[in-house]
């Protein structure tokens, strides 16, 4: 063991001379850190779903405002613009309700979300922000509204929808719900009145009044279909944009130290080969060490290396209030189940190789996708199923899962064991394959050295078999 | 001339005859972009919501009622070709066909498909397969003849964007199937109230006006209300995020290939080939200035190969390229060649910093993903706080993704006159720099 710790501690050294090493192995993440969660942040808050609507109200009658209130408490993200106007009117319609108590579109409006800056809004400017994006649609609802409803006359309202597919879109169907909901029983009433009419059943202008007065008492509440909203568990999408508009540390810290200790730890690849082809191990083997102490001693020095890069960066990114702190010893955990399985990794994969650029080329197409595909330069959740699935494939998306499940779902113990068991298969496959695979060239130099007694001191893959060749 | 082109050509054989090389500088972007690709081919840049269809399920376990199976209209309704062309038809023949029924109603923002049972239905919104689904009962039609019926949307999280979408949807239906219920059991109890009409109605004289006045009611055109849907003139062009991701990788794959074939003249030292063209008779001048416009060609060829490849590659993938905007190729061949001087000076002067090989390559590389990531990759530098935004325009990168991204908005040539002129004139200042560096370094006098 003692041979094992020398070895690591002189490969430690080694990697850790000069400030260079340090600079690429915490000052580069840290770096990257600070930006990708900056341009995280930036980009959720410039992706929230807010669907501006533009109103352009002619009537300002009793009923335009109940149609806006009925538009407004549709679907949550829609604002309606100009919000002064729109608060005043919500504020009748709801009967002043305490803010709390309001939906947040109808708080949403309460505030400058429009982006008006003071200005008055108008058609041409109406025109203005639907072309450039800022709204996504304009109503325009006639003058004349009211007083057509209340005689049962049709009232013609403008929709223009933005560029967009989906926005305008979501606008259109809930203005045409409030339609619906709000010309249902003037369709009934008519209809009704008029063939009772025809068949001389009434007759009069009190008719329509008493069919209307009936049709809006059968309408309830409730309606005669109710539409019932189910919903399920946590919108995993929500919470976490949720929780990036407050900090975009939270995605940037663990994803970025995920893939810098994966690259980190990759190194070790073209490290041996390169150790190799100097000859380092030639010389290192014909000392009186075991070969499993030689391996031992390079894979602690580099599990010792990842676990310390882990570290130092996940205190960093609780500075930057990441939230990994709240259950340090299941970090600990997950941060000790990846490392152990990229170390084997890069062991298997080490095998793989006979050269530093070969090595080198190896480590860099492992990490550069195993690290997106993992999720760790985007959620996981915001790729489709399929790529879900693929992407698990990766010990960085079980890694991250765990820390994700810590970082913003307020994950507990029971949330870290299943990916950490998963990292340890990781770690115990990759290593049954790299130490399979040392020992067929073990046998291949037993064949060929076999009555050498070097044999046993040698490490094949550290370049023994090319001497014995020689 | 005849020595400085074979130089670069001596520079370009060797670095696409090495199949390590062809991996990491060709392949690797072009995966990298089909996983964007793949990830985000429906995100757009400054749109909250991904620009594609949303996927919902329906349900229907209406077992009907003597006026057919309602549950039915739903399915008509959200489904592009029902199965059935007709409902069953009730005794009285009121509803005999009202396939007319909100025919005006927009359902270009949903794709659905019908879902065997609850169950599943419930497992695919869970698994996020489905946005949402409607789930309609068994005793749907049967409550609804007696005035009350109700039906689920059912979909993840309270605060979900477009199942709220959904369910305004089959609120809308559900209003127009309330507005034709309410109408008919009106009529109906108007014209029972009156013996003759009675006796018209007991006899089915009136149910050809009964079914005229169910199908009326049905139309959305009987509304008082009308809307007048004005189709929007103004298409402006927008970027996708995959574009602009597939942009910035391939800036900043050519910038890693530039920066490593500068730093090959520390392997050419410490190998001695330098040393040997140097004592040939070839003039210093030209042996580097032959290296570096093999580099600078070398750029040009990947950088053109993987514009070329991602194009075809998100053609292959089933997207078109540029949403029915012409790129500029009169512009991007511009840009192209700025963008990879730019990045190939660039590339000079961080090896003729650095020491060895092995100093240029590591720390040239945190340097550039560095610079990138001020630049605007991954992240538009808008996004980013003052002064980091403005710091941006001090980095090569940024003034090549900007150009990039104004020729996929449908600009042309003078819109990213600018840009090229700018990245030209750090290309020749990071030229000079680098030459006297490398020079120095490497021991040219």
């Amino acid at each position: 063991m003692r041979n094992v710790w020398i070895i690591a501690r002189n490969d430690l050294q080694i990697t850790l001379q000069g400030w260079q090493s340090w600079f690429l192995l915490i000052g580069v993440p840290v770096l990257i850190i600070y930006l990708v969660g900056m341009g995280i942040q930036g980009f959720v808050q410039s992706v929230s779903p807010t669907i501006r609507i533009d109103i352009l109200d002619w009537d300002r009658s009793p009923a335009s405002r109940a149609f806006v209130a009925a538009l407004a408490d549709t679907n949550e993200p829609l604002v309606l613009c100009p919000a002064r106007d729109f608060s005043q009117s919500m504020s009748r319609a709801e009967s002043r309700e305490p803010l709390e108590n309001l939906s947040r579109a109808q708080r949403g409006m309460t505030d400058d979300m429009c982006l008006l800056a003071g200005a008055k809004l108008s058609p041409e400017l109406a025109q203005e922000r639907l072309s450039n994006e800022v709204t996504s649609a304009i109503i325009t609802i006639p003058k004349g509204f009211a007083a057509a409803l209340e005689k049962g006359d049709k009232t013609i309202l403008n929709f223009q929808p933005g560029a967009a597919l989906v926005a305008p879109q979501i606008a259109f169907g809930a203005t045409q719900q409030v339609v619906t909901r709000m010309g249902g029983p003037i369709v009934a009433a008519r209809l009704s009145s008029e063939l009772l009419k025809a068949r001389g059943v009434e007759t009069g202008l009190e008719s329509y009044a008493a069919r209307l007065a009936e049709a809006k008492a059968s309408w309830g509440p409730p309606p005669p279909i109710q539409v019932r909203t189910g919903v399920t568990g946590l919108n995993e999408k929500l919470i976490l944009r949720a929780q990036l508009l407050k900090n975009g540390f939270k995605m940037s810290a663990p994803g970025i130290t995920v893939m810098f200790v994966m690259i980190s730890i990759l190194g070790m690849t073209a490290s041996l080969a390169e150790e190799r082809i100097l000859g380092i191990l030639r010389r290192v083997g014909m000392m009186p060490v075991r070969q499993a102490h030689l391996l031992g001693g390079k894979l602690l020095a580099t599990f010792l290396l990842g676990w310390f890069q882990f570290a130092v960066l996940t205190l960093l990114g609780e500075w930057l209030g990441a939230g990994l702190g709240s259950a340090p010893l299941a970090t600990m955990v997950v941060a000790s189940a990846y490392v152990l399985a990229v170390t084997a990794m890069a062991l298997a994969l080490a095998t793989l190789t006979r050269t530093p650029s070969q090595a080198s080329a190896i480590a860099t197409v492992a990490w550069v996708v195993l690290v997106p595909l993992g999720g760790a330069w985007w959620p996981l959740i915001l790729v489709p199923s399929w790529m879900r699935t693929l992407g698990h494939l990766s010990p960085v998306a079980w890694c991250l899962d765990a820390l994700n499940a810590l970082v913003f779902y307020q994950g507990t113990w029971a949330d870290v064991v299943l990916p950490s068991g998963v990292l340890v298969l990781f770690a115990a496959l990759f290593f049954v394959v790299g130490v399979r695979r040392l020992d067929y060239h073990q046998g291949d130099l037993g064949q060929s050295a076999r009555d050498g007694d070097r044999a046993e001191a040698a490490v094949p893959y550290f370049g023994i078999q090319t001497i014995d060749a020689e | 001339m005849t020595k400085l082109l074979a130089i670069a050509r001596h520079e370009i054989t060797l670095r696409y005859a090495d199949p390590v090389i062809l991996l990491l500088a060709i392949a690797l972007p072009l995966l990298i972009a089909a996983l964007v690709n793949l990830a985000f081919a429906h995100v757009v840049l400054g749109r909250s919501i991904p620009e594609a269809k949303v996927p919902v399920g329906i349900v229907n376990r209406d077992k009907g009622s003597q006026w057919g199976n309602l549950g039915t209209l739903f399915v008509r309704a959200l489904t592009p070709e029902p199965a059935a062309t007709t409902l069953p038809a009730n005794p009285t023949g009121m509803l005999r066909d009202p396939t007319g029924m909100l025919r005006n109603l927009r359902l270009a923002l949903f794709a659905v498909r019908g879902v065997a049972d609850e169950t599943e239905a419930r497992r695919l919104v869970e698994r996020e397969e489905l946005v949402a689904a409607l789930l309609i009962p068994p005793n749907f039609s049967e409550d609804l003849a007696m005035e009350r019926a109700t039906v689920e949307v059912y979909f993840v999280g309270r605060e979900n964007v477009l199942g709220v979408a959904f369910k305004n949807v089959v609120e809308t239906l559900a209003n127009t199937i309330s507005t034709v219920e309410i109408t008919l059991r009106m009529t109906v109890k108007g014209l029972l109230s009156d013996p003759l009409t009675r006796t018209e109605l007991q006899t089915g004289m009136l149910d050809d006006a009964i079914a005229d006045l169910v199908l009326t009611a049905a139309l959305l055109e009987s509304n008082p209300i009308q809307i007048q849907y004005i189709p929007s003139i103004v298409q402006p062009a927008q970027v996708k995020l995959a574009h602009y991701l597939a942009a910035t990788i391939a800036i900043m794959f050519v910038s890693f290939g530039a920066l490593v074939m500068s730093a090959n003249l520390f392997h050419d030292k410490a190998q001695w080939t330098l040393q040997r063209t140097y004592i040939s008779p070839t003039r210093p001048v030209i042996i580097l200035g032959g290296q570096v416009l093999g580099i600078y060609l070398a750029g040009l060829i990947q950088m053109s190969v993987l514009v070329a490849g991602m194009a075809f590659m998100e053609q292959a993938l089933g997207s078109s390229t540029a949403d029915g905007i012409k790129i500029d190729l009169l512009g991007l061949t511009i840009l192209i060649l700025a963008v990879v001087a730019a990045a190939t000076g660039m590339g000079a002067a961080i090896a003729g910093s650095a020491g060895t090989y092995t100093e240029a390559t590591n720390y040239g590389r945190a340097f550039l993903v560095l610079m990138g990531l001020a630049g605007g990759f991954f992240f538009p530098v808008e996004l980013f706080p003052q002064p980091l935004d403005l710091l941006s325009r001090v980095t090569f990168q940024y003034w090549a993704i900007a150009g990039f991204t104004k020729l996929a908005l449908g600009g042309g040539i003078t819109s990213i006159l600018p840009h090229s002129l700018i990245l030209t004139a750090m290309a020749i200042v990071f030229f000079a720099v680098g030459n006297w560096l490398l020079r120095r370094r490497i021991g040219f006098v």
